[in-house]
């Protein structure tokens, strides 16, 4: 019985609600709740089972009032707290060959952290065989028969990637830390890549396979697309792509929850691993770092990041974007 | 039955409670023989207060506490 204690204690600890000033109870609410969690405390040691139960359930009990605000005081309820993973503040470009071409990639090396930073080495095919590290947030990815990066003349990079190429995405519980890296300079893998744990992201289909985009963004900061007509893209086309959800103790995932041919919002290309996730409360996958911020600002629809790629109701969050591309799990 | 009219009980205080509802109430009850007395009198300042503050205690209806009640205070 001590398991369920423990666990409610820590989700009350860190799901605390802050008290509604409509709600005249909200502090009594709010104290009778951190009661609960000191009775808890030795209460979940009683020798009566039942006793250890009645605990669990004040626990919850007291949780779930504060935690269920009447409609009446929704408008104040301040839901500006931490998403479980920040989208980035500025695009990240750096150590990035200069000249156009294509470049080899090792395949080993991919990366591809909870803001949607992708991190990688290249070589020059022709000079010395010196792998020089790289990080881009925005990155196209497309099918290849080799694990290359294309630089184009102007626009963003294309990384061709094999079919059973991985991108190892972390799968940890550490928040998202640090300054995001400012364009230009010189960065290492630290901050919301810093996790030990990863699970393997394989965007592509096997045998191919097309995905139906739109053109537009998603509906917040950042977005940069337009809305337009439904398209497919092929795995052979370039775009923007971003990993499904995955479930905990899940090692890999296969396919993109959206792909796009213009560049998603910073927040849409957030991806909570379900280890941030169970930690924080908040939903898994993909662009789930502004689920509260969503609420808050009374978008339509479901909400994001709550429901899986390949549903009926996956959005993602976005306005208007779908994907049609499946995923699937090892 | 013999009543007190020193305080409400603690058990008055949270079947009156506009702060908790009914499965709270339950809750709270049921562990309430098993807290211990700081709490009890924690559990109280905080029913009270809130009562108070809701106008929903005075002195014109005062509580009654009912005898052989378990950690009512």
């Amino acid at each position: 019985m001590a398991t369920p204690v423990v666990f409610l204690l820590e989700m009350a600890t860190r799901m605390k609600p802050r008290p509604s000033k409509l709600d005249p109870h909200a502090e009594a609410r709010l104290r009778l709740l951190d009661l609960a969690e000191d009775a808890s405390r030795y209460l979940r040691r009683h020798a009566e089972p039942s006793v250890r139960v009645a605990a669990a359930l004040l626990l919850a009990s007291s949780l779930a009032a504060c935690s269920s605000e009447s409609p009446s005081s929704t408008a104040d309820i301040d839901f500006t707290e931490a998403p479980a993973v920040p989208p980035l503040t500025e695009e990240v470009k750096t150590g990035l060959p200069t000249a156009p071409g294509t470049y080899p990639v090792s395949p080993t090396s991919l990366k591809r952290d909870a803001q949607g930073v992708y991190d990688f080495t290249w070589k020059n095919p022709t000079g010395p065989e010196t792998w020089t590290q790289s990080r881009a947030s925005l990155v196209k990815l497309a099918q290849g028969d080799a694990d290359t990066l294309e630089v184009p003349d102007s626009g963003d990079p294309t990384l061709r990637l094999k079919p059973d190429t991985a991108i190892s995405l972390p799968d940890d519980d550490a928040p998202t830390a640090g300054p995001t890296p400012t364009p230009g300079t010189s960065t290492s893998s630290t901050g919301s890549s810093g996790g030990n744990r990863s699970i393997l992201w394989f965007p592509f289909p096997i045998g191919g396979g097309t995905t139906i985009v739109t053109g537009g963004g998603r509906a917040g900061t950042g977005a940069t697309g337009s809305t337009g007509s439904t398209q497919p893209v092929a795995a052979t086309t370039p775009a923007y792509r971003d990993p499904p959800a995955a479930t905990p103790g899940q090692g890999s995932v296969r396919g993109s929850s959206s792909s796009s041919v213009t560049p998603p919002s910073t927040s849409a290309r957030t991806w909570t691993s379900p280890t941030r996730a169970a930690a924080t409360g908040q939903a898994g996958g993909p662009g789930s770092g502004t689920a509260a911020s969503s609420r808050a600002g009374s978008l339509s629809g479901p909400a994001s990041g709550a429901a899986r790629p390949g549903s009926s109701s996956f959005s993602g969050g976005k306005s208007g974007s779908t994907s049609s591309s499946s995923s699937s799990s090892s | 039955m013999a009543a007190s009219r020193k305080e409400p009980s603690l058990t008055q205080l949270i079947r009156r409670s506009p702060a908790l509802d009914a499965a709270a109430r339950r809750r709270w009850l049921a562990v309430l023989p098993h807290l211990t007395a700081e709490d009890r009198e924690r559990l109280r300042a905080i029913l009270v207060g809130d009562l108070a503050a809701a106008n929903d205690l005075t002195i014109q209806s005062p509580i009654y506490v009912e005898a052989g009640e378990q950690g009512g205070g």
